[in-house]
């Protein structure tokens, strides 16, 4: 579905260089600090900036030959900008019409009226969550392929967040759809993607499946003593604690079944991130 | 027309209308005032001016917290977006001025006046295609500067503009040529003759702006 290959992109004080690829049926995650170049990678995959050097490709084609028609079947909600803020929902149904051949007008309404958005009031008034809602409503009303998301959980409070994370699973209950999404919360990405990137200082830190990070990393926890003691070909990290050291490893069953005395804490996102981008 | 533009057009128009209303009812009211008290031509030229300046608006709002860099990942090609700027900017400029110019004669049509229709109507909407051309100047700037910037470089070229036909005269006046016989034989021409003359000269300035514009928003990064 999108194919990012060695993707250069160079700022004054910033330097982005990342290769990437959401396959079709997945959902694929992009997690990173503030600043960690994820909006910047979103950017180049949706032409909306020039890249220095490499490829982005969408549905098989470099993105500056994607034709209105492709990008029909493009969903997409960026974490800073979307509709004008002078317009009201009311007011953006004929414009959607217009826009997609497959606009489910009645479906989008129902929606709306579902996640409690007013139809009439103007985009300006709404809260960042209503705005965020609306977006990822107009992304996923014209049965687009594939959906761009950044950010999408940004400013939802934890049941909206909910409502978004099972409007995505619905969504994905049809075939040979995909979705990349990037988000600053770990656990909004554990519980939906089938793979994760992770992202720091616009370097690509670590790719791996949510399964086996989640299931085969662990981060032991050490004194010194038992630090020397251990085996350490299996771990990625090691970073010095006042108690000792913290290694992150993704081989857990290994130490576990070796080393049964030692504390071992299961892997979740949050944990490698911290310890990869320290 | 494509469903890109048409979108686009649909979008714009609701801005026009839930933005500027206040706005469209000024145009309105001194237009009337200015149509009882000097004319249907000025005022003919008055509403397409006016009317301009509402296409302009509109990327005002499209640029309202980086909504541009949010149209172009919604099936709309860059392309796409300027022809619907200069289509909304034709329409907007025209439609209301013809239906002002034909409105306009309807006095004279009650007074029994001997001025023949033709002649009134081309008079008055001669200053269409000027304010074609100032829009066509417009938008370029809009798109490379954006609203803020854009009002000290339209200051900076229309001076520029000004010294530059100003230093073709004085090129052509010191190569023996008399710069006023220029301007009394485009005086002499017939309105048929001078309103064509206008027209072209504004379909290609358009040209070359959309062109412009294209290459501006092309490379535009957002």
């Amino acid at each position: 579905m999108i194919r990012l290959d060695n993707i250069v992109k160079e700022y004054d004080n910033f330097r982005l260089e990342c290769s990437m690829e959401v396959l079709a049926g997945q959902v694929t995650g992009l997690i990173g600090r503030n600043g960690a170049g994820k909006s910047t990678a979103f950017k180049a995959m949706l032409g909306l900036i020039a890249i220095d050097g490499g490829s982005v490709t969408i549905f098989g084609k470099e993105i500056g030959n994607l034709t209105a028609q492709d990008r029909e079947m493009m969903g997409v909600v960026l974490a800073d900008s979307g509709f004008s803020g002078y317009l009201s929902i009311h007011d953006l149904l004929p414009v959607l019409d217009a826009m997609y051949k497959d606009f489910s007008r009645k479906k989008f309404v129902a929606d709306c009226e579902r996640l409690q958005l007013p139809l009439k009031k103007k985009i300006k008034d709404f809260s960042t969550g209503m705005r965020r809602k609306l977006q990822i409503l107009a992304a996923l009303s014209h049965n687009a392929k594939l959906l761009i998301l950044d950010e999408p959980t940004a400013g939802l409070d934890v049941v909206a967040r909910d409502e978004l994370l099972s409007l995505l699973r619905e969504y994905m209950e049809t075939e040979e759809r995909s979705i990349v999404i990037s988000s600053h919360i770990s656990s909004d990405l554990e519980g939906i993607c089938d793979d994760v990137y992770m992202i720091d200082n616009g370097k690509i830190m670590l790719h791996e499946d949510t399964d086996v990070l989640l299931n085969e990393y662990g981060l032991l926890k050490v004194t010194l003593d038992q630090f020397e003691k251990l085996d350490h070909r299996y771990f990625i990290k090691t970073k010095k604690e006042n108690f000792g050291y913290s290694c992150l490893t993704n081989q857990r069953q290994f130490y576990q079944e070796n080393y049964p005395s030692i504390i071992i804490e299961k892997g979740s996102i949050d944990e490698v991130i911290t310890m990869l981008t320290v | 027309m494509s469903r890109p533009i048409k979108s686009l057009i649909i979008k714009d128009l609701k801005l026009i209308m839930s933005q500027m209303r206040l706005f469209i009812a000024i145009i309105i009211v001194w237009g009337v005032i200015m149509m009882t008290s000097i004319g249907g031509a000025f005022f003919v030229g008055y509403i397409a001016l006016m009317f301009s300046f509402i296409t302009l608006g509109t990327f005002t709002y499209d640029e309202t917290e980086k909504g541009l860099a949010y149209i172009f990942t919604l099936p709309i090609m860059r392309k796409d977006y300027l022809r619907e700027k200069y289509l909304l900017g034709f329409i907007i400029s025209t439609l209301p001025s013809l239906v002002v110019s034909l409105i306009s004669y309807i006095p004279f049509l009650v007074a029994g006046t001997d001025i023949p229709f033709l002649d009134y109507f081309l008079s008055s909407i001669i200053t269409i295609p000027v304010v074609l051309f100032l829009l066509a100047l417009q938008i370029p700037l809009y798109i490379k500067f954006g609203q803020e910037k854009r009002r000290i470089v339209t200051i900076i070229s229309v001076g520029m503009i000004s010294a530059c036909l100003g230093a073709l005269g004085s090129l052509y006046e010191m190569a023996g040529g008399d710069r006023m016989e220029i301007i009394s034989s485009i005086r002499g021409l017939n309105i048929w003759w001078m309103t064509l003359l206008i027209v072209l000269v504004t379909i290609i300035l358009i040209m070359v702006s959309y062109k412009i514009s294209c290459f501006i928003l092309e490379r535009k990064q957002f």
